[in-house]
C-alpha cells in the first residue's frame, strides 16, 4: 500500500511542480516536491524500504528534471544511507526533527542541482544569493511537507499506544 | 580498568548499499544523451495528460462570472480589441512615414553598407515534430531540409529562415523593433534563435535616461542572458548616472542601422559599496513569443553599386570592389 502511494506522488509531483507550484511562488521559489516525496519517505521509513524508496524517487526525480541524471538519486539515496547508519544518535521520530531534515535535503537538493547541472540556471549568481535561494526553497518545502509529517507521526502514535 | 569500548562496524548489507548507490549515481551520471532524451520524453508524455488537466484546474476561473459580469467583460474585450487596431494602425502608420524619410534621406544612399530585413516565422511544436520525424526517417539530407541534425536543438527556439536566405550566426532577430534575440545555428532553410534571456546571450549596449528633450545617451555596458526573465548588464562604470527606467539600446550596429534597436528597461540599478561597475538587471522590451520575427542582415547598398554601374560601366565583383 505505501508503495502504492508512492508510486501514485512520484507520477503526480512533476505534474503538480510544473502546473501548479508555479502559482504559489514565494520569494521567487516554490516547492520542491520531487524532493520533497523522497524527503519524507526517508523521513518516515528505515532501513530497506527507506533506501528503495529513495532511489526510485531520486530516479523519477532525475528523469523528470532538466539536469544531469544522478544527482537526485545520489543525494536521496545517500541521504538514506546515512539515516540508516545514524539511525540510533539521531532517530527521526519526532516531526520537528523530521521538518530539519526534510529542510536541510531540499536545501542541499536545490544547490546541488544548481550547481552540477550541464547547464547551470543560476552561474551568474553569487553563492549567498544562491545560498539564501536554496534555503527559501528549503524552509518552504519543509513548510508544505510539515502536515503530512504530523499526520504520519499522529497515526503511528494511535497505532502502537 | 580501562575497558574496551565496542567498535562499531558498518554491517554487510549498509557496505553494499553504499557501492551500489556509488556505481548506480556514476551510471546515471555518465548515460548516453539519447537514452536520457527518450526517458525523459516517455516520462513527459506519460504525465501530460495530468499536468494539462491541473494547469487547465488551476487557470479556470475560481467564482464563475455572472452573466451580467460576461456581458460587461465581453463588451471591455471589444474596447480593448478596437483600440489595439487603432493603435495598431498609428504605429504602423508611424513607422512607414519613418521608413519613407529614411528611404528620401540622400545620406542612405551614399551608404556602402545597408541593413536588410528578413521575414521569418517561427516554428512551433507541431513543425519541430515534424523536422524530428524527418530527421528519424534519414530523408533530411537527401531532400535537403536539413543539413545536419544539429540545427534541431530542442531548448531553442526554431525559424523558417536559413543559409538560402541568407541568415548568418550572430544576426540580430527583432520582433517588431524590439530585440528577441540573436541567430545562433543556421541550417540550409532554418535556424535557431538565441533568446535575450538565454543562459550565454552577450551583446554590447548603451543605455539611455530620460530627460524632458528626450532619451540621452549614456554608458555602454555588455548584455548578458542569465536564464531568467530578467538580464544582466555589465561593466557599467559605477560612476555613469544610471536609474532603474533607463531605456537599453543594441549599441553593437556602429551606425549601420538608422535607429537603435530596443533591448528593454532597467528595472533594478544597485551600487556594490566599494564595486568599479553597477550591478544592473534589465526587463526584456520582448517578453513573449512572437509569431513573426525579423532577421536584421547587412548586405551591399544596391542604390549606391547602381549609381556606380551607371556611371562606370564595369564587370568589377561588388565583393571585390568592397573589399577594396
Amino acid at each position: 500500500m505505501s508503495y502504492l502511494l508512492l508510486g501514485l506522488a512520484l507520477y503526480l509531483a512533476p505534474a503538480l511542480d510544473a502546473a501548479v507550484m508555479p502559482h504559489f511562488q514565494l520569494a521567487g521559489t516554490s516547492p520542491q516536491l520531487m524532493l520533497l516525496t523522497g524527503l519524507v519517505w526517508i523521513a518516515v521509513y528505515r532501513g530497506r524500504k527507506a533506501y528503495v524508496g529513495a532511489a526510485l524517487a531520486g530516479l523519477v526525480a532525475d528523469i523528470s528534471g532538466t539536469g544531469r541524471l544522478g544527482i537526485g538519486f545520489g543525494l536521496l539515496t545517500g541521504l538514506a544511507l546515512m539515516m540508516q547508519v545514524l539511525g540510533r544518535r539521531f532517530p527521526l521520530d519526532r516531526p520537528l526533527k523530521q521538518f530539519a531534515v526534510v529542510s536541510a535535503g531540499t536545501a542541499a537538493g536545490v544547490l546541488l542541482i544548481s550547481c552540477l547541472g550541464p547547464t547551470p540556471p543560476f552561474a551568474e549568481i553569487e553563492w549567498p544569493q544562491l545560498a539564501r535561494w536554496s534555503a527559501i526553497t528549503g524552509m518552504y518545502t519543509a513548510v508544505v511537507a510539515w502536515p503530512l509529517l504530523a499526520a504520519v507521526h499522529r497515526r503511528r502514535r494511535h497505532t502502537f499506544s | 580498568m580501562f575497558e574496551r569500548r565496542p567498535v562499531r562496524r558498518f554491517s554487510g548489507s549498509t557496505l553494499a548499499a553504499c557501492a551500489l548507490t556509488a556505481l548506480a549515481t556514476l551510471a546515471l551520471a555518465n548515460a548516453p544523451a539519447p537514452l536520457v532524451a527518450r526517458l525523459r520524453q516517455c516520462q513527459r508524455q506519460c504525465v501530460l495528460p495530468v499536468q494539462t488537466l491541473l494547469a487547465s484546474a488551476v487557470q479556470a476561473p475560481r467564482s464563475p462570472a455572472t452573466f451580467a459580469e460576461s456581458e460587461q467583460m465581453a463588451r471591455d474585450l471589444k474596447a480593448i480589441d478596437e483600440r489595439r487596431t487603432e493603435v495598431t494602425a498609428a504605429v504602423e502608420a508611424a513607422l512607414a512615414r519613418l521608413d519613407d524619410e529614411q528611404a528620401a534621406d540622400p545620406s542612405q544612399a551614399q551608404r556602402l553598407l545597408v541593413p536588410t530585413a528578413i521575414e521569418a516565422r517561427i516554428i512551433g511544436r507541431q513543425g519541430r515534430s515534424f523536422f524530428a520525424h524527418t530527421v528519424d526517417l534519414d530523408v533530411g539530407l537527401a531532400d535537403a531540409v536539413l543539413p545536419g541534425a544539429w540545427v534541431l536543438n530542442p531548448s531553442l527556439p526554431l525559424v523558417d529562415q536559413g543559409q538560402s536566405s541568407g541568415v548568418e550566426r550572430g544576426h540580430l532577430v527583432l520582433a517588431g523593433r524590439r530585440v528577441w534575440g540573436q541567430v545562433r545555428e543556421v541550417g540550409t532553410h532554418v535556424s535557431t534563435v538565441q533568446k535575450v534571456t538565454a543562459a550565454g546571450y552577450r551583446d554590447l549596449v548603451q543605455l539611455a535616461g530620460q530627460s524632458a528633450e528626450g532619451p540621452r545617451p549614456g554608458a555602454r555596458g555588455v548584455l548578458e542572458g542569465v536564464g531568467e526573465p530578467l538580464c544582466r548588464v555589465r561593466l557599467v562604470p559605477s560612476t555613469e548616472p544610471v536609474e532603474a527606467g533607463d531605456l537599453v539600446l543594441s549599441a553593437g550596429g556602429d551606425e549601420l542601422l538608422p535607429t537603435p534597436l530596443v533591448y528593454g528597461r532597467i528595472v533594478r540599478a544597485e551600487r556594490p559599496r566599494g564595486g568599479l561597475h553597477w550591478d544592473l538587471w534589465m526587463e526584456p522590451a520582448a517578453t513573449d513569443d512572437p509569431d513573426h520575427v525579423t532577421v536584421v542582415r547587412v548586405s551591399l547598398n544596391a542604390a549606391r553599386l547602381a549609381q556606380r554601374e551607371a556611371v562606370a560601366p564595369s564587370s568589377d565583383d561588388p565583393i571585390a570592389e568592397a573589399r577594396r
